[in-house]
């Protein structure tokens, strides 16, 4: 019963030449069955490739594209995060203005494990009912910054009238090292000192002159990206390319042996380890190695005498799913978390059509 | 509860579904399920207005069937495929750990 599948990578045309054809090829497979989840339980695996602190890597075999771009936006716009929502600012006379110091302020990822907080119920704008609320459901958390630049007389005036101004002398940096946080209500018996505060201590904040001072408190809550992008907990700046992103498998093969010269071009014009070289007797010859690492560039058509070599090509069923954590939690615990909120969204709709809810039908 | 249909016969065939707060996330999902399921005639979804933030779903089911035990089963079934990937995801995980160990 198994067919082999494959999207053809042609020089000109684009991975297929339209959107249904992912889907024909595809359901060749699957049109004699009809979709039902226990055809699904027996095709479907997952294998983990590789966990490397806060990337991950995994494949997820014969599911179609909706369930997998399903998992990828969730990620991305529904999986909560703790982040800096307010900032109460007692005092602020460096150079960077009030609400560009907020707006930096909020983009420091926390390390905060958000499924012990709830939502917040409300708009809290005022610092002094900060603790009623949370006594009740402790959705937040308060974190200071307090730094200030000591006042040495002489040295304003060697500052400001010496050229002072381009040096780093006298100049304090104040980095997210210096946020602590301050634990509300019962904060301080649910969770140990280190579980809360930002995920790296070497983020820039702001430069302080002499005499400059910061001293300001902060108020963190859940949210989710879709309301704004600092409550996305997969990565934004990292190593890897991309957030929470899938790719399906190239499949590379050699319709005929190629060797020395010509092997070495076909080398160059594939992502690294994608050809190896094999030295048998005196020639080289050219062998397919890992095609997970390639990205599919085509520079092989480049070369007249080279492209028929080769055929290059996608499996249409077997998707690389890749995902990039920002530090709040680890990336399995973020991927579980995206199944469980779309499995919530489907016990609504259950429910809703069973107490013949009025939202559900039109 | 409207149906926007005035043939008696069909009536009981198809419906509007509509979904509030959910987006192409659920809507690509839900349609890819429902059309693939043998009661089902046609199923598509719309999001009218990107400021919206409603997704409406429409279903038309073979005759002998009923549109709601239809729609239902669909999201029963998807829910039960999320159970799947869920269960294979921390199984994987236990192998890998091990693994690497």
């Amino acid at each position: 019963m198994k067919i082999k599948m494959k999207l053809m990578l042609s020089e000109r045309d684009g991975i297929a030449k339209n959107y249904n054809d992912v889907d024909s090829i595809f359901e060749n497979n699957t049109k004699n069955i009809n979709w039902n989840a226990k055809y699904f339980e027996k095709e479907f695996t997952i294998k983990i490739v590789n966990i490397d602190g806060l990337n991950m890597e995994f494949d997820l075999i014969n599911i179609n594209s909706s369930f997998v771009n399903a998992f990828r936006r969730i990620l991305i716009a529904e999986v909560p995060m703790m982040a800096i929502e307010k900032v109460f600012i007692f005092n602020n006379t460096s150079f960077i203005q009030d609400e560009v110091l907020a707006h930096r302020l909020g983009l420091i990822p926390l390390k905060a494990d958000f499924r012990r907080f709830s939502f917040r119920k409300s708009e809290i704008c005022n610092p002094t009912n900060i603790i009623d609320h949370s006594r009740i459901r402790f959705a937040l958390v308060i974190i200071e910054a307090k730094v200030r630049n000591a006042v040495d007389f002489e040295c304003i005036r060697s500052m400001y009238y010496e050229s002072f101004l381009f040096s780093n002398i006298r100049l304090v940096q104040l980095y997210s090292e210096k946020i602590k946080w301050i634990p509300i209500g019962d904060q301080i018996t649910k969770f140990r000192i280190d579980e809360i505060g930002p995920v790296h201590d070497d983020i820039l904040i702001a430069k302080l002159r002499p005499g400059h001072d910061i001293d300001l408190k902060m108020l963190a809550v859940k949210g989710i990206g879709k309301d704004h992008a600092k409550f996305q907990p997969v990565g934004k700046y990292l190593k890897l390319k991309a957030t929470a992103s899938y790719r399906l498998l190239p499949q590379i093969k050699l319709k005929q042996t190629v060797k020395n010269e010509e092997a070495q071009k076909l080398k160059a014009s594939f992502s690294p380890g994608v050809i190896e070289l094999h030295k048998i007797k005196d020639d080289l010859i050219a062998k397919v190695g890992n095609t997970r690492n390639d990205l599919c560039s085509r520079n092989i058509y480049r070369y007249e005498n080279l492209k028929d070599y080769v055929e290059v090509s996608r499996v249409p069923n077997h998707f690389i799913f890749t995902i990039e954590s920002v530090g709040a939690l680890p990336p399995n615990i973020l991927f579980l978390e995206a199944i469980k909120i779309l499995q919530n969204k489907c016990k609504r709709i259950i429910q809703d059509i069973e107490n013949k809810g009025s939202t559900c039908f039109l | 509860m409207e149906v926007d249909n005035n043939d008696q016969d069909e009536k009981d065939l198809m419906r509007n579904f509509k979904l509030e707060n959910e987006d192409h996330t659920l809507g690509n999902l839900l349609t890819y399920i429902l059309n693939r399921m043998p009661e089902t005639e046609f199923c598509a979804y719309s999001i009218q207005h990107p400021t919206e933030n409603v997704l409406y779903l429409r279903l038309k089911v073979k005759k002998g069937n009923d549109v709601n035990e239809v729609f239902k089963n669909g999201v029963i079934e998807l829910k039960k495929a999320l159970d799947i990937v869920e269960d294979k995801f921390i199984k994987a995980m236990g192998i890998y750990n091990e693994e690497n160990s």
